[in-house]
């Protein structure tokens, strides 16, 4: 078996020089690769400010890449569905060692759900951070279908028990008013009886308050 | 561009800085044996350095770029650590088989608006 020649490196070493240019190659392949990703990534530094972002960032904020560097996270990020931010400034800046995760709803109809997670960058002190913004709405649509009652669209018990507390923590954050409307039905189960469930389920559908009838699926 | 009135850097394939023109020692207050052998990020804020290198070396390994041959309105820091907002024009060109970099640099009125 004949030997085989050594393969040439793909870019000759060329002192200190060439060196820097395949450090360069090697840095632009993994920021191309990056921007390729579906998830929005984008690093901070210690007062917050984006200092890199991949295509996916900035197609998430709608904003061009020189819009977005040195913008404090907080401001450039969509605001919730109630109007708050996602993140509050001290969440966004650097210096902060722990790492964390939510689930932030910007619109409740159409569904559209991002799961943040962010881990320091142990790279130099003040530690920068790395945020990442996945799309979960389908998956949030999934379990919010398990939180209503297949007939009536209306909140089922499990439901009922995550909205008090949403709306009991949302209370705690921004005083105002949380109101519950209790409905009861008398001697339902005799219509049921009488006439059978299609009825029953034509009466609940009808019983059902109007408001919750218009902002059910 | 060299001998014009209006502020020009060169840099080389790696992003070090060959040159700048007495056009911009003048306006920034750089002075050239300041600047020669430095990397162009040392004229950029902060917070743009990361991302310019990064820009940077994707250029060099895919050769593609959004930047280029289009005016762009960027914070430019002079010599005292000022930000002056100016207007960069930047062209790249292959000379020998390693790309070359050139902007025009204009300083623009206090309140204007960046790009960025």
């Amino acid at each position: 078996m004949p030997d085989t020649p050594p393969l040439p490196p793909s870019h000759p070493p060329e002192g200190e020089q060439g060196l820097v240019a395949e450090l360069r190659r090697t840095l632009g392949r993994l920021d191309s690769a990056l921007g390729q990703i579906r998830e929005a990534l984008v690093l901070v530094d210690a007062a917050g400010q984006v200092i890199w972002s991949n295509a996916a960032f900035d197609g998430l904020v709608g904003k061009r890449r020189l819009e977005i560097l040195g913008a404090g996270l907080h401001r450039v990020l969509p605001l919730n569905h109630v109007g708050e931010p996602i993140l509050t400034i001290e969440q966004t800046r650097g210096a902060n060692q722990n790492s964390g995760m939510l689930n932030a709803i910007l619109s409740e109809l159409p569904l559209q759900a991002l799961e943040v997670e962010w881990h320091p960058v142990l790279t130099e002190e003040p530690n920068p951070l790395m945020f990442s913004f996945r799309d979960v709405s389908d998956r949030l649509a999934l379990a919010t279908q398990a939180m209503k009652c297949s007939v009536t669209g209306l909140l089922n018990r499990r439901g009922l028990l995550e909205r008090i507390q949403t709306s009991l923590h949302h209370l705690r954050r921004q005083p105002g008013l949380v109101t519950l409307l209790f409905c009861d039905l008398n001697h339902f189960k005799q219509v049921n009886d009488l006439y059978g469930h299609h009825v029953g389920d034509r009466l609940l559908n009808r019983g059902r308050p109007t408001s919750a009838r218009k902002h059910s699926p | 561009m060299q001998q014009g009135d209006r502020p020009f850097v060169l840099a080389d394939s790696l992003g070090q800085i060959v040159a700048i023109n007495s056009a911009f020692e003048q306006a920034y207050g750089w002075r050239d044996q300041q600047l020669r052998g430095k990397s162009l990020s040392v004229i950029l804020p902060a917070a743009f350095q990361m991302s310019h290198q990064l820009g940077f070396s994707r250029f060099q390994a895919l050769e593609i770029s959004t930047i280029l041959a289009h005016p762009l309105r960027l914070k430019t820091v002079c010599v005292d650590g000022r930000e002056v907002v100016s207007e960069h024009f930047i062209v790249a060109e292959k000379i020998g088989g390693a790309w070359v970099f050139g902007a025009t640099l204009t300083p623009l009125p206090d309140q204007t608006p960046t790009d960025a």
